[in-house]
């Protein structure tokens, strides 16, 4: 992709490809990915479980399983972190590039308080005295608008509910004043209303810092409502990438458009019949030929089925990768 | 209206002297599915185990056709359990991982028509499954190989096999993906058309109950504060819980129309 050939990329992905070793071959999470997110800018990534969106991100952390074999590039800030020794690569990860998981339960660790959690990251990343830490991880409670942080520093994860824990859990990767947080499906553990305020703290916190942001969800309403642009994957290549508002106003490729029309929308009038996408995607281990979509595709013909379409510019900020675009 | 099949007075829950469910009323008849909406810890869960005597309730009434299921001796709870069935919302944790779809279909055949010849029960599972729109191929495999909807389509046919008077669905499409949540919910309502089940349908999500639900009702810390037809509800929700409820939905379309 190149949209986006500006210096001022915070993170660029090169022909990003994350594979698996299986009986006879090789499962493909992630099929040669390009993309670019810029200083301040909130990238949303959006695909159904198995598209390879978080496989993605996982490779630009390094924290994929050993089996993993990842391909390409990633630039952050301007330096290779892909294949780096883990002490080398920690001198990023969890301070200027960090991570905010799905499960606010589990990203936890249990057995420790809070403020401890918080404390640490500061001691290990900054060398802050535990003293020094544990104000600094009260100020973090206090901008993620945690109520009587004093209290919840002596807290246990246990005893938080969960968009309080995903409160701590952003407020924890904002310590080190990261120039881009990865937030993977941070809100789809929650409910509808706790969504909607931890989405507000997301664009709250971005305004406030600069920080950039990348939103990773299934659900393109989510995504929509915090980001700047949106990165569309299916069976591990992004097959569309617009602005949002460009891509709320016409989808190009048939499967983001599918994917709006699933965008619960209680201003419309109610129909008996929930919007839906038939079957489902294709698994990583699934061969290869043509466009992956072509199965479910309402304008699939026959070329789709043996030509795989490449990522193409339409229009100055937009990409697709189809052979019958939506006009 | 004729009686209805289910008549909650009262029902409250207490875990440890702390208030779950204060005392909840509802009726449902039958044929109708009637949407319960809440946020997490307003109750909605504990509702639908207590009716279900999952948890013990601590006051009130369940009025199974006529009779208190909360006071009835266990073989009658046995007995009209079969007529209750309930779809959780974890559908992979919620499979057996070590028992085949097939299996897992076959079990309340083995426990409530033991007689079955087992031809009949074969074909009463392929017919099932094919309900629920899966293919036969389907009936050998352990649900670590499936999709998170194909587990909750197995989930639903489950439930469904022994042709139940009403489904409890305690938010069985919050974990999968919004694309596919929209076949889980047109399933159930199919088969409540053809079979005519009444539903209670449980979410945190009004855009999701909207669709298939005939009356709404909205709990909040543990009671029932608006209870209203579909429609009305959605088109003049009069208690602020239910609008702010109504205002977390996001409207991405509509914020970037402008």
């Amino acid at each position: 992709m190149t949209a986006h050939p500006t210096a001022l990329s915070t993170l660029r992905a090169r022909e990003l490809r994350v594979e698996y070793p299986i009986p006879g071959g090789a499962a493909a999470a992630v099929r040669g990915v390009s993309l670019s997110v810029d200083a301040n800018e909130c990238l949303g990534v959006v695909g159904e479980s198995g598209s390879g969106k978080t496989q993605l991100f996982l490779a630009v952390m390094g924290l994929l399983p050993s089996a993993a074999r990842v391909a390409g590039s990633a630039l952050f800030e301007g330096e290779e972190i892909l294949g780096r020794a883990p002490d080398d690569l920690n001198r990023v990860r969890g301070s200027k590039l960090t991570m905010v998981f799905q499960d606010p339960m589990t990203s936890l660790t249990p057995h420790l308080k809070i403020g401890v959690q918080l404390a640490e990251v500061l001691v290990h990343h900054r060398g802050a005295s535990w003293g020094e830490a544990e104000r600094m991880a009260l100020r973090a409670l206090d901008r993620v608008h945690i109520p009587d942080p004093q209290r919840r520093l002596k807290q246990y994860p246990h005893e938080l509910s969960g968009g309080m824990r995903q409160r701590v859990m952003i407020g924890m990767s904002l310590l080190c004043e990261p120039a881009l947080v990865i937030a993977d499906e941070p809100t789809s553990a929650l409910d509808v209303t706790v969504q909607a305020r931890i989405l507000d703290l997301l664009r709250e916190l971005r305004a406030a810092t600069g920080i950039s942001i990348v939103l990773i969800s299934h659900d393109l309403g989510v995504v929509a409502s915090l980001a700047d642009r949106v990165v569309v994957m299916y069976a591990g290549r992004v097959v569309e990438s617009a602005k949002t508002a460009d891509l709320m106003r016409g989808a190009r490729h048939p499967y983001s458009a599918l994917l709006l029309q699933c965008v619960p929308d209680l201003r419309q009038p109610r129909t008996d019949r929930m919007p839906f996408l038939p079957g489902q995607a294709p698994g990583a281990a699934a061969p290869e030929l043509g466009c992956a979509f072509a199965p479910r595709c309402p304008r699939s013909t026959e070329r789709c089925a043996y030509e795989r379409p490449a990522l193409e510019n339409v229009g100055a900020a937009s990409q697709v990768a189809c052979h019958h675009p939506l006009p | 209206m004729s009686e209805p099949l289910l008549d909650v007075r009262g029902l409250g829950v207490d875990f440890r002297g702390i208030r779950a469910l204060g005392e909840v009323s509802f009726e449902i008849y039958a044929g109708e599915t009637l949407g319960l909406v809440g946020e997490s810890g307003s109750g909605k869960s504990t509702l639908a185990r207590a009716l279900l005597r999952l948890v013990p309730a601590s006051r009130g009434q369940v009025l199974w056709l006529g009779s208190d299921l909360l006071r009835c001796d266990a073989a009658t709870l046995r007995s009209r359990r079969r007529e209750l069935q309930i779809v959780f919302q974890d559908p992979t944790a919620s499979l057996n991982p070590r028992m085949t779809v097939a299996d897992t279909l076959a079990e309340p055949l083995h426990i409530f028509e033991r007689h079955l010849a087992a031809r009949e029960r074969g074909m009463r599972i392929a017919r099932m499954l094919e309900r629920v729109g899966l293919a036969e191929s389907m009936l050998g495999r352990y649900p670590h190989e499936l999709s998170g909807g194909q587990c909750q389509r197995i989930g639903v046919a489950r439930a469904m096999m022994l042709h139940p008077k009403l489904l409890v669905c305690d938010e069985p499409v919050s974990s999968l993906d919004v694309s596919i949540q929209g076949q889980i919910v047109n399933l159930l309502s199919d088969l409540q058309r053809e079979l005519g089940t009444a539903m209670l349908f449980i979410s945190h999500n009004l855009a999701v109950v909207r669709h298939i639900s005939h009356r709404v009702a909205v709990i909040h810390e543990g009671n029932l504060i608006e209870s209203a037809a579909c429609d009305v509800l959605f088109a003049a929700p009069t208690h602020p819980h239910t609008r702010a409820l109504l205002a977390a939905v996001p409207d991405p379309i509509g914020r970037h129309a402008a």
